[in-house]
């Protein structure tokens, strides 16, 4: 694995930036920033969400070049823009760059709304620009053409493990030359329907959640998280090294992770961590809320924690066959770890993985 | 792009409108005709409908799954991953003891779950499962690692018309940085609703049966299907004694960089992702006996892909696969990638229905009758919404020409 993280870019309810993030993580709380009022057959309720805010993407572009660009890529851009702008990575310097977005749900306002057009109303003629966005693909085709970049681009529609996937994906095309730089990350937003979904795992429901639904452990999430990754750099300036990323057997268990590791646990899972030795368990969805893409605000976390050597507080922490609170309270501490995991167990059964290792000072 | 390895090819599976199985849908080509008609399955509104290609039913064939799948998406994955299971010499208890992932392309997968959400929800009421339940009950690759106990990564590309030809070529990577032992690779679409009515909301589909690269061409025909094949590592080739039947020489994809729906004008973005694939193969574009187009039937698409052959690719006959089968989206790349292998076998190309014009405009047409070829390599390429480009280099000799 040749990768390097040279830049960040993030967007979600903790606000816009790095600095953001690192803010949010360092006060140790998550608010989710808006509610929306579900009206069901059932119930009316309120439904709490980390939203993100995507007026800063003017600082890059247009208001008015981005008047066909729908909410779900406007996220992903705004991500690409500013792990950009954080690697200081102009397009005299990227060289050839490949670009991998990892989704969960895709554009899902986009596409309910087409959805509504065909069915409800039999509609042919339906508006094509929301078919064109509803298209998976969308959010990776914006960024590329507002980047101007001509290099592979890839789009990733594996629920949960997309992202390691991404990760991966990435990680080779570095590993073969195919590229000198890639753009990777995810992105997911938040739709009328992911409300009713959270309504579904409400306690008390007839018809409540199965063995088969994980469960949400925090408020509906949406956001990106881009990285620039490079070639191996011991430039003081990266965050990290990615030194494995992938997906591992199904109902297996993780790859084997150096010793000493401290591992990132995305908690909306059916199953927990196994307990490895004195391996630390922490997780961080609070700040972000819970999307299928969260392990990319996972690996951001871990590679800024790597670079600064500060310890955030943990939310809730999964560790063996328990999970717990652990102290919030204990504010920022140091960091002794040389390699952080981030772990992401699938609904589907498999295990999604990414390490980071600190680079060398 | 440096040269690399080419990867062993050793069971393929197809299944579109044109057959059941690889075999009978090379055989179908060959014979010229096609059987466009409305669809049979999707409330339509228009009047006249728009001509499609389905797959005949019944095309499953529940007996040969130890799993009930009741999704037609991924009814169609099974059957074309099970005639390429076999056609590799390969048997669930083999697939079981090696690593084996799964890297398929699609275009309507996600949207299919979406579906029955958008129900519930329009309806105000409470959705039955979650989004990740949903994802489980939906995902194609998802069916065939339960139905095949595979324990390998799983991966699904979305990266629309060109999907399944990424899936190959990101396949082909595993397996040369020894992620997996064999994946299966390919894609799978079937015929919807939504891009039913999203390519006429684009102006983008012909009333009549599509005319790829034919002075009238008026659009595409949408079609539906699979196709899948078997990678594998020297290594386990090997130990199986088993040989390759064709090879993935080279992959190569690039963004046009320029609009969401309509192609690079100069085809920046296909020209690139030809290059490279040539380079990834160590390959001239002389040695390629044929090209197997994208060739939709749409007006800038066939224009931008002639040009580029005729710059490219001189003195190679191309074809369109659309005419026989029509434009299956996330499966178009793979399903073509089957049939390239398939006419290099045979060494004939089969002429390209819907031509009958040359249009003044293209400085070249495809083959309007069945044709010879020499070689023993060549390039499929596609387009796809967002400016995705891809090419795979395939040959039946490792070695090339």
């Amino acid at each position: 694995m040749k990768a390097t993280i040279t830049g960040i870019g993030v967007v979600g309810g903790f606000g816009c930036g790095v600095s953001a993030l690192e803010k949010a993580a360092a006060e140790g709380s998550g608010t989710p920033s808006k509610k929306f009022k579900i009206c069901t057959t059932e119930v009316q309720a309120d439904v709490s969400g980390f939203l993100a805010d995507t007026t800063s993407l003017a600082d890059f572009v247009t208001r008015k070049a981005l008047r066909r660009i729908d909410h779900f890529a406007r996220l992903a851009l705004l991500g690409s823009y500013l792990a950009l702008a954080d690697a200081g990575l102009d397009e005299n310097r990227r060289g050839r760059m490949g670009i991998v977005v990892a989704t969960g749900y895709g554009s899902t306002c986009d596409t309910f709304d087409f959805l509504n057009t065909t069915l409800d109303e039999d509609d042919p003629c339906s508006s094509p620009i929301r078919f064109a966005n509803s298209v998976h693909s969308a959010a990776a085709a914006h960024i590329a053409a507002f980047l101007g970049e001509h290099g592979p681009t890839l789009t990733i529609n594996q629920y949960d493990m997309s992202v390691s996937l991404a990760f991966q994906t990435a990680c080779q095309w570095l590993e073969e030359d195919r590229v000198d730089s890639v753009l990777v990350g995810g992105a997911d937003e938040f739709s009328r329907a992911m409300g009713f979904y959270t309504q579904h795992l409400q306690p008390g429901r007839k018809s409540g959640p199965s063995p088969n639904d994980a469960i949400m452990q925090s408020p509906v999430g949406e956001g990106s998280a881009f990285f620039v990754l490079e070639k191996d750099s011991e430039e003081r300036s990266s965050y990290a090294h990615v030194s494995s990323a992938g997906v591992t057997a199904m109902n297996g268990s993780p790859d084997a992770a150096p010793p000493e590791t401290m591992m990132i646990v995305n908690p909306d899972s059916r199953r927990t961590a196994p307990q490895r030795g004195n391996t630390e368990y922490a997780s961080f969805a609070h700040l972000y809320g819970s999307l299928p893409v969260g392990m990319a605000f996972d690996i951001a976390l871990a590679a800024i924690m790597l670079k600064t050597g500060r310890r955030y507080p943990s939310g809730l922490a999964i560790d063996g066959d328990r999970r717990h609170e652990t102290t919030p309270s204990r504010g920022v501490q140091g960091i002794d770890h040389r390699h952080i995991g981030c772990l992401k167990f699938g609904v589907a059964g498999d295990i999604g993985q990414v390490v980071l290792t600190s680079i060398k000072k | 792009m440096r040269r690399l390895r080419p990867v062993a090819i050793t069971g393929m599976g197809c299944l579109c409108a044109a057959g059941l199985d690889l075999p009978t849908c090379a055989d179908y080509l060959f014979k010229g005709k096609r059987f466009p008609a409305p669809p049979s399955r999707l409330a339509i509104a228009t009047s006249p409908p728009y001509p499609v290609f389905e797959v005949p039913d019944p095309f499953f064939d529940a007996t040969v799954l130890n799993h009930a799948c009741r999704l037609r998406n991924s009814q169609l994955a099974l059957m074309a991953v099970s005639e390429a299971i076999k056609d590799a010499g390969l048997d669930r208890r083999m697939l079981g003891a090696e690593r084996v992932g799964i890297c398929i392309g699609s275009s309507v997968d996600e949207s299919i779950g979406n579906r029955a959400l958008r129900n519930s929800v329009s309806q105000a009421e409470i959705p039955v499962i979650t989004p990740d339940h949903r994802f489980v009950l939906s995902n194609p690759a998802v069916h065939i690692a339960q139905e095949f106990e595979l324990s390998g990564p799983r991966q699904t590309v979305v990266n629309a018309c060109a999907a399944s030809a990424d899936a190959i070529g990101l396949a082909a990577t595993w397996i040369r940085q020894g992620i997996c032992d064999a994946v299966i690779a390919g894609g799978v679409d079937e015929l919807y609703q939504v891009t039913y009515n999203g390519f006429i909301s684009l102006m983008n589909s012909d009333r009549t049966p599509c005319k790829p690269f034919d002075a009238d061409r008026d659009g595409l025909n949408l079609g539906e299907g699979a196709g899948m094949m078997i990678l594998e590592t020297e290594e386990l080739i090997r130990r199986r004694g088993k040989s390759p039947r064709a090879y993935v020489l080279g992959y190569g994809a690039a963004s046009d960089a320029y609009h969401f729906t309509t192609p690079h004008p100069e085809g920046k973005g296909l020209r690139l992702a030809i290059v490279e694939a040539l380079r990834a193969g160590g390959l001239k574009p002389e040695d390629m006996a044929f090209v197997n187009a994208h060739g939709t039937g749409t007006l800038d698409n066939d224009r931008i892909e002639a040009h580029l052959f005729h710059q490219m690719f001189p003195q190679a006959p191309f074809f369109s696969t659309k005419g026989y089968i029509g434009h299956t989206l996330g499966a178009a790349g793979a399903i073509d990638a089957v049939l390239t292998i398939a006419c290099l076998e045979q060494g004939k190309i089969p002429r390209s229905a819907g031509f009958s014009t040359p249009d003044p405009e293209l400085p070249v047409s495809p083959v309007s009758d069945v044709t010879a070829i020499t070689g023993s390599i060549a390039i499929s390429d596609t387009l796809a919404f967002g400016g995705n480009n891809s090419a795979l280099v395939l040959g039946i000799e490792e070695n090339g020409a």
